[in-house]
C-alpha cells in the first residue's frame, strides 16, 4: 500500500510536470507564431488585429468623397474629380503637378496591384509571396527586366519630360505611401504578409514597363520549334508550322513594300558589347536539332511553365480599327476609332481610366498603373489603340562554353557573372548567379548552354515616345513619335479630328544573316547575330488608305511579299479570321459608332462560318445516325455566331477540336512529340494557329493533302476525316451534357471568369457563361474557362467640331474588394454598354478632391 | 459528512460509492487548518459580469493601440483569479468576444464597408470567402490566446490553488 501510494504521487507530480511543461510550450509556440509568424504562415497576431491590422483596409475601401489633401511636393493645387462610377480627371497647372498627380491617385486605387507587379518585375515577389514565388524570382532575374530598367534610368536625360514625369510620378506615389504608413491603413495584403511596400523610384516604372514588354513580347516559339522539329522532323514541322501561314489573310498594309538598309540595334541592358561580328563568327549552318538542345529546349520550356499565368505571350491580343471619308456616316464626324486590347482578364484591371490635363497636355483614356502615360486614349485632335503585332523578338542562341568562357566571334571570351540574393519570405534569402554572353542571359546550362537575345532587354526610350503621342496633333508628329518606340512592337492605330486615319507597327524587327534559321536556336559563334533591325521607313505601316478602313487583329500586318523576316506563322500572328470579321463589317458603310459598338461585341467566328459548309457537304448522303442527323440540321442554319444559347456553336466547337486531333494526332503519337513540355506550344488544339491555319486551308482547297493520310500509310481525304471528327464529336457531347443536341447549348460548355490577381478565390467574377471563342472579335482566350479578352473597348469619334469617346473595361478603378468600384463596370462592359470617356480639362462629376501642398 | 457547508450540492452524499466515509477535500485534510482563517471566496455574479466588461473593454481598446497579445494577458488574469476553471474560460471567452467584437464593429458604425472586409480578408487568407469566417478567425485568435494563457496560469499556480 505504501509503496502504490508514493507511485501514484510520482505519477501525479509527473503529470502536473508535464502539464506545465505542456502549457509553457503550447503558449511559447503560440506567441511566437502569432507574434513572429513560422515559414509561410504570416505573423496573425498583428495581422489579425481588429483595431490595426488587416481590418484598417475597410478604411480603404469607403466610397470616395471630396475632400482636400495634402500632397508634399505640389507646385500648385491640383483638382481631381471622379464620375459616380469612379472614372478620374485631373486638372494640374504644370506637367509636374499633373504626374504627381497621377502617382497619388494610382497608388491611392492600385497600391498593391503597383506594389506586385514591380516585385515581379524586379525578381521581389517571393519577399512577399514565400517560397512559392522563388521560381518566377530567378527567372525574372535572369532574364534582366530589372537590369534594363535600371539602364534605361541611366540613359534617360535627366531634365527630359519622360524623367521628370517619373519623378514626379515617383513622389505621387511615395505621398500615398507616406500617408497610409502614418495612418496605419494598409491595403490588406501587406497586413497579412507582414511585408510594406518601400519607397517608389523611377526603376520601378521602368520595371513594369518591361514586365507589360514581356507579356506581349516574350516567346518560347524557338524551344517549341526545337522540340517539334527533333520528333516530326524538319520538312515536316516547316511544312505544318510554315513562315507565311497557309490559308488566305488580309494584311493591313497590303504594299507596296520598300526594302532599305538594316538599322544598328543597340546592346542588351548588361551585356558586355554588341559589335558586329567579325569573319570569324563561324558558319551560319546549322545540323538537325540535337538531342542536348532538345533536353535544353525542355528544360527552359519548363523554366517558363513555372511564371504566373500570363507573364508569358502566348496568344494574339487585340482589335483596332479606323475608318474614315466615305465610310463614316455624315453626322459622326470625320472619322471614328474602335480599339480593344485583349489581355488577361483580371481583377483588379491591369488599366486604370483617367483623363489628365495641364498646359499643353490634354489626354484621356486608360493607363496602367506604375506608368505616367496614357498608353490608349485620345486628346484633342487625334485618337489611337494598339494591338500587338506579334513579330518575333526574341531569339535563343546556342552557346560554346569552356569552364567560365564562351566562344563568340572567334574567340574564348568571359562569361560575365552577376549574383543576386533573393530574399523569401518565411525563409532564408537564395543566391543567385545570373551569366551572361554577347546575346545575352545563359537560360540554362543542362545539355546545351542556351542564351537569349530578347528585344525587351533592349534599352528603349518607349516612355518618351508615349508622352510624345500623348501631345501630338497630327500623323506626322504622331510617326515621328513613335520612331521611339521599340519593344513590344505594337500596331499603332491612327485617325484624327481632321479625318485622317492611318497605322504604323512601330518596334525593333531584328534581322540576322538570310542563311540562318532564327525560328530555332541559333549558333551563338556570331554567325547568326541580329545584324539589325527593319529601318523605321520600312516597317509596316498605312496613311489613308484608299478604301478609308484599316484594321489591325493581330494578322500578319504584311503579305508574303514584304522583303524581310518579321516571325513565322507559329509566333501568335492571329489566323485572320477576327480580322477577316471586322474588315467583312466595315465594308457596311456608313459607319456609326452603334455598328462600331457592335462589332466590338460580336461572336461571329470566321473559320466557322468558312468551313462549315464544306463539313456538311462532307455529310451529305452519309449514313448518319439520329444525333448526328440533328446536329447536321442545327449547322444548316446557323450562320457562326457563337452565342451562349447556340447549340450548334458546341457542336461547331466541339467537332473542330476533334477534327485538329483526328487529322494531326496520330502524326503527334507516332512521331512521340514531348506535348507535356508546352501543351500550349506543342499539343495539337484549336489554340495552334498554324494547324487551324493549315486545316483551313487543305480543307477548302487541298482535301487530298497527304496530312490526312496516316503515319501507317492508309490513305484518307478531308471529308472522310471530318465525317469520323462529327461522329467523335457528337458521341464526347451526348457523354458529356446528355440529353438532346439542341440543349447542347454553348454557354453549357464556355464561360468567362475574372479571377482575382490575388489569386484569392471569391474575389473574382464569375465563371459566367459566355459566348465567344478564339477566333470572334469579342475574344474568348484561355480555354472553355476564358480568363482573357476585351480589357478594355473604346470608341471615338472625331470631327473638326472636337474628339468624344465613350470606353469601358471589366473591373472597378479600385483593387478594394470593399469598395463599390472594386467591380462595378463589369455589368456594363459584360452588357456591351460604354460610357463616356471623361474630357480633359472638365470634371468628371461632383466628388473632388483638392490637392495641394500646404498642411 | 464533515462539513456542513455542501450539504445538498453535488458530491456531497457519494452516492453509490460503497465506502464508509469520503475521502475529505485536500485542502480540508489538516487537522491544524485554523477554523478562522478567511475564506476563499469564488466571487459573485456581479463581480465576474463586472470583471467581464472591464477586461472587454481592455482588449478593446488595446486592439486600437495594437496590442493584439492582450487576450493572453487577460487569459493569465482569468487564470490566478479565484474562480473555477469554467468560470475563468469563460470570462476569458465572453471579454475576448466582446471586447474584439466592438473593435470590429466600430469602423462599421463609422460607415466603413466591415463585412466586405472581412469577406476580402477570409479569402485572402485561404479561407473560405465569407464575412463570418473572417470575423471567426479573428476571434478565434484572440480566444486561443487567452484559453492558452489560462492553461499556462493553472498548470503554475496548482500548488497555490
Amino acid at each position: 500500500m505504501h509503496f502504490g501510494a508514493g507511485r501514484r504521487r510520482r505519477g501525479r507530480a509527473l503529470g502536473r510536470a508535464a502539464n506545465i511543461l505542456a502549457a509553457v510550450a503550447v503558449s511559447a509556440v503560440l506567441l511566437g507564431v502569432l507574434g513572429f509568424g513560422y515559414a509561410g504562415i504570416p505573423a496573425l497576431g498583428p495581422a489579425l488585429d481588429p483595431g490595426r491590422g488587416v481590418w484598417t483596409s475597410a478604411q480603404g475601401g469607403e466610397p470616395v468623397r471630396s475632400q482636400t489633401l495634402s500632397l508634399p511636393g505640389l507646385q500648385d493645387e491640383v483638382t481631381v474629380t471622379f464620375t459616380k462610377n469612379g472614372v478620374a480627371s485631373i486638372q494640374a497647372a504644370t506637367d509636374h503637378d499633373m504626374f504627381l498627380a497621377l502617382g497619388y491617385v494610382h497608388a491611392r486605387f492600385r497600391l498593391t496591384e503597383m506594389d506586385e507587379e514591380r516585385r515581379l518585375a524586379e525578381g521581389r515577389l517571393a519577399q512577399l509571396g514565400g517560397s512559392s514565388d522563388l521560381a518566377s524570382d530567378k527567372f525574372e532575374l535572369r532574364l534582366g527586366l530589372l537590369r534594363t530598367a535600371q539602364a534605361e534610368w541611366a540613359q534617360m536625360p535627366r531634365g527630359g519630360e519622360a524623367a521628370q514625369a517619373l519623378i514626379a510620378y515617383a513622389q505621387g506615389v511615395n505621398d500615398d505611401i507616406a500617408q497610409v504608413r502614418a495612418d496605419g491603413q494598409w491595403p490588406a495584403t501587406f497586413t497579412l504578409a507582414g511585408v510594406y511596400p518601400a519607397a517608389w523610384t523611377p526603376v520601378d516604372s521602368l520595371a513594369i514597363q518591361g514586365e507589360l514588354t514581356q507579356v506581349l513580347d516574350l516567346t518560347a516559339t524557338p524551344l517549341d520549334y526545337a522540340l517539334l522539329e527533333r520528333s516530326l522532323g524538319a520538312a515536316r514541322t516547316m511544312a505544318w508550322f510554315p513562315v507565311i501561314a497557309a490559308n488566305a489573310q488580309t494584311p493591313y498594309d497590303p504594299g507596296p513594300y520598300r526594302r532599305l538598309p538594316l538599322t544598328p540595334l543597340a546592346p542588351a541592358a548588361g551585356t558586355t558589347s554588341a559589335a558586329d561580328p567579325g569573319p570569324d563568327a563561324g558558319t551560319t549552318a546549322r545540323s538537325a536539332i540535337t538531342k542536348g538542345e532538345a533536353q535544353a529546349a525542355g528544360i527552359l520550356l519548363t523554366q517558363l511553365s513555372q511564371l504566373p499565368a500570363g507573364q508569358l505571350h502566348t496568344y494574339p491580343d487585340s482589335n483596332a480599327w479606323a475608318a474614315n471619308g466615305p465610310a463614316v456616316a455624315g453626322k459622326n464626324g470625320s472619322a471614328l476609332l474602335a480599339g480593344d486590347p485583349h489581355l488577361p482578364q483580371t481583377l483588379p484591371s491591369i488599366w486604370y481610366e483617367v483623363a489628365m490635363s495641364a498646359p499643353g497636355f490634354d489626354v484621356a483614356g486608360v493607363s496602367v498603373p506604375g506608368l505616367p502615360a496614357i498608353l490608349i486614349g485620345h486628346n484633342a485632335h487625334i485618337a489611337w489603340s494598339l494591338t500587338d503585332t506579334q513579330n518575333q523578338a526574341t531569339f535563343f542562341y546556342d552557346e560554346r562554353t569552356k569552364g567560365n568562357q564562351y566562344y563568340w566571334d572567334g574567340k574564348w571570351r568571359p562569361v560575365q557573372v552577376l549574383h543576386y540574393d533573393i530574399k523569401v519570405r518565411g525563409a532564408a534569402a537564395v543566391h543567385l548567379t545570373v551569366d551572361l554572353t554577347v546575346h545575352g542571359p545563359i537560360m540554362t546550362q543542362a545539355g546545351q548552354t542556351t542564351s537569349v537575345d530578347w528585344m525587351g532587354n533592349v534599352p528603349s526610350p518607349d516612355l518618351q515616345a508615349m508622352l510624345t503621342v500623348d501631345k501630338s496633333s497630327d500623323f506626322a508628329q504622331f510617326k515621328a513619335a513613335l520612331a521611339g518606340w521599340h519593344a513590344p512592337s505594337q500596331n499603332f492605330v491612327y485617325a484624327d479630328a481632321a479625318g485622317n486615319i492611318g497605322a504604323i507597327s512601330a518596334g525593333y524587327y531584328p534581322q540576322v544573316a538570310a542563311a540562318c534559321q532564327p525560328w530555332l536556336p541559333m549558333p551563338g559563334t556570331g554567325a547568326c547575330d541580329i545584324k539589325g533591325v527593319i529601318a523605321y521607313a520600312a516597317i509596316p505601316q498605312v496613311y489613308d488608305p484608299p478604301s478609308h478602313v484599316l484594321a489591325t487583329a493581330n494578322q500578319r500586318p504584311v503579305s508574303a511579299a514584304y522583303p524581310y523576316y518579321i516571325g513565322t506563322s507559329a509566333d501568335f500572328f492571329d489566323p485572320g479570321y477576327r480580322a477577316a470579321t471586322v474588315y467583312a463589317a466595315l465594308k457596311s458603310a456608313p459607319l456609326t459608332p452603334a455598328s462600331f459598338a457592335a462589332l466590338q461585341t460580336s461572336l461571329t467566328d470566321t473559320l466557322a462560318v468558312r468551313t462549315v459548309p464544306k463539313l456538311l457537304s462532307a455529310l451529305a448522303g452519309a449514313h448518319l445516325s439520329y444525333p448526328e442527323r440533328a446536329v447536321v440540321s442545327l449547322l444548316r442554319t446557323w450562320h457562326g455566331t457563337m452565342a451562349t444559347q447556340s447549340a450548334a456553336a458546341t457542336v461547331w466547337w466541339t467537332f473542330w477540336g476533334d477534327y485538329l486531333i483526328a487529322v494531326f494526332q496520330p502524326w503527334w503519337t507516332h512521331d512521340k512529340v514531348r506535348t507535356g513540355k508546352d501543351r500550349g506550344g506543342l499539343a495539337v488544339s484549336a489554340g495552334q494557329f498554324s494547324l487551324d491555319e493549315d486545316l483551313e486551308a487543305w480543307t477548302l482547297g487541298d482535301p487530298a493533302n497527304p496530312a490526312f493520310s496516316l503515319p501507317s500509310g492508309t490513305r484518307r481525304t478531308a471529308p472522310q476525316v471530318m465525317r469520323q471528327a462529327l461522329a467523335t464529336a457528337v458521341a464526347h457531347l451526348e457523354k458529356t451534357l446528355g440529353g438532346t443536341p439542341a440543349s447542347w447549348t454553348w454557354g453549357r460548355l464556355h464561360s468567362r471568369e475574372f479571377p482575382a490577381v490575388s489569386g484569392a478565390d471569391g474575389l473574382g467574377y464569375g465563371p459566367r457563361p459566355a459566348g465567344g471563342d478564339l477566333f470572334t472579335p469579342d475574344a474568348a482566350d484561355g480555354g472553355l474557362q476564358a480568363t482573357a479578352g476585351p480589357s478594355w473597348r473604346m470608341i471615338v469619334t472625331l470631327s473638326r467640331s472636337g474628339v468624344s469617346a465613350e470606353g469601358v473595361y471589366p473591373g472597378g478603378q479600385s483593387e478594394n474588394p470593399a469598395s463599390p468600384w472594386y467591380d462595378n463596370l463589369i455589368p456594363l462592359w459584360w452588357n456591351g454598354q460604354y460610357l463616356p470617356v471623361p474630357v480633359p480639362a472638365r470634371p468628371a462629376g461632383p466628388l473632388k478632391w483638392t490637392l495641394t501642398d500646404h498642411e | 459528512m464533515n462539513d456542513p457547508r455542501r450539504l445538498g450540492r453535488k458530491g456531497a452524499y457519494r452516492l453509490g460509492e460503497l465506502k464508509s466515509a469520503a475521502k475529505p477535500p485536500a485542502r480540508l485534510r489538516s487537522p491544524h487548518a485554523p477554523s478562522f482563517g478567511a475564506r476563499r471566496s469564488r466571487g459573485s455574479l456581479t463581480g465576474w459580469l463586472a470583471m467581464c466588461a472591464v477586461a472587454a473593454a481592455a482588449l478593446g481598446l488595446g486592439a486600437a493601440f495594437g496590442l493584439w497579445f492582450l487576450p493572453f494577458v487577460a487569459g493569465i488574469l482569468a487564470g490566478v483569479a479565484p474562480w473555477r476553471l469554467r468560470s475563468a474560460l469563460g470570462l476569458a471567452v465572453l471579454a475576448v468576444c466582446a471586447g474584439w467584437g466592438a473593435a470590429l464593429a466600430w469602423p462599421a458604425l463609422s460607415g466603413a464597408p466591415a463585412g466586405a472586409t472581412a469577406r476580402a480578408v477570409a479569402a485572402l487568407a485561404g479561407l473560405p470567402p465569407h464575412a463570418a469566417v473572417g470575423v471567426a478567425a479573428t476571434l478565434l485568435i484572440g480566444v486561443l490566446q487567452a484559453v492558452v494563457a489560462i492553461w499556462l496560469t493553472r498548470a503554475l499556480t496548482y500548488r497555490l490553488r
